[in-house]
């Protein structure tokens, strides 16, 4: 029996389901973490972010009927939470005067260890609609398959192949115009 | 300005973690959930506290509201904003589309050096 099989057995099971989630958050932490991060990007609010994951995931357990695999049942979690958290920010930030200076931030961030490029890399990113930089995330650091990414993010194949291109695109142009 | 051309698996993760972070997060969750975020129900198998109930319900209550008062707005917009996306997508779908399956030659690699190299 695979890991995720059993797993799928576990959940399903009062006696056993807590420590099946319990293996589970083990497995995907990383993972997750760095799929969150990658979004809102600082460290303290990608630990908000995960937790939350884990927590809406533990909550809907009973709901979770095994229709596809764990980790993309997280992975749809991971990213509406992360999408959710930018949201709110967006709307506390449009609230307040200050405007911040991302890439400022990031530099000064002790858990930022980027080049220069690697800044400006992340600055560009932060140009792209917040669905785009999943996909770009998802292809470029990840290196996932456009079928794995398909079934989490429920988009066609054809559509997430355009996707990166047009994220690739203005990523480029943003890197011309940046000299 | 002259770029580096650099790509390495640190170069492609830039973002570091507090030491032990990893080792300690399982430990920390199954914490909180002990802690009764979110308790058993009759079969074991965790649901929502009544109060998160509540709270739920006030707040389904409060978005009905809102999507309500939004709807009726937006209705009166809604066949203006509906001719321009359709002329959008069907832009994309159409000078997108020869150049999706050209860039599809270009490996991750190629990418970053798209992106970063001299001309």
């Amino acid at each position: 029996m695979t890991a995720e099989e059993k797993w799928q057995k576990e959940l399903k099971s009062a006696a056993t389901c807590r420590r099946a989630f319990e293996e589970i958050v083990r497995e995907y932490t990383e993972p997750l973490y760095m799929q969150i991060r990658r979004m809102v990007r600082f460290h303290d609010d990608a630990d908000d972010v995960l937790q939350n994951t884990f927590m809406k995931a533990w909550a809907a357990l009973e709901s979770f009927r095994g229709e596809c695999r764990i980790s993309t049942w997280l992975y749809r979690i991971a990213i509406n939470e992360s999408l959710r958290f930018l949201s709110r920010q967006k709307e506390m930030l449009s609230l307040s005067e200050a405007v911040p200076d991302m890439e400022k931030t990031l530099e000064s961030d002790p858990y930022f260890d980027g080049d220069e490029v690697a800044l400006l890399l992340q600055k560009a990113l932060e140009t792209l609609p917040e669905k785009q930089r999943i996909v770009f995330n998802m292809k470029y650091f990840d290196e996932m398959k456009y079928e794995e990414m398909s079934e989490i993010l429920q988009t066609s194949v054809g559509a997430l192949k355009a996707s990166y291109h047009i994220a690739v695109k203005k990523i480029e142009t943003f890197f011309e115009e940046s000299d | 300005m002259k770029k580096m051309l650099v790509l390495n698996s640190k170069q492609k993760n830039p973002f570091l973690v507090p030491e032990r972070y990893f080792d300690t997060f399982a430990e920390r969750m199954m914490s909180r959930i002990s802690e009764g975020e979110v308790v058993s129900g009759r079969d074991g198998l965790p649901v929502r506290s009544f109060r998160s109930f509540l709270y739920y319900a006030a707040a389904a209550v409060m978005v009905g509201v809102l999507f309500l008062g939004t709807g009726m707005y937006r209705q009166s917009h809604f066949a203006a904003d509906t001719a321009k996306d359709g002329y959008l997508s069907a832009y994309y779908s159409e000078n997108e589309a020869d150049f999706t399956y050209d860039y599809l030659m270009l490996d991750n690699n190629n990418v970053y050096e798209y992106a970063t190299t001299d001309e």
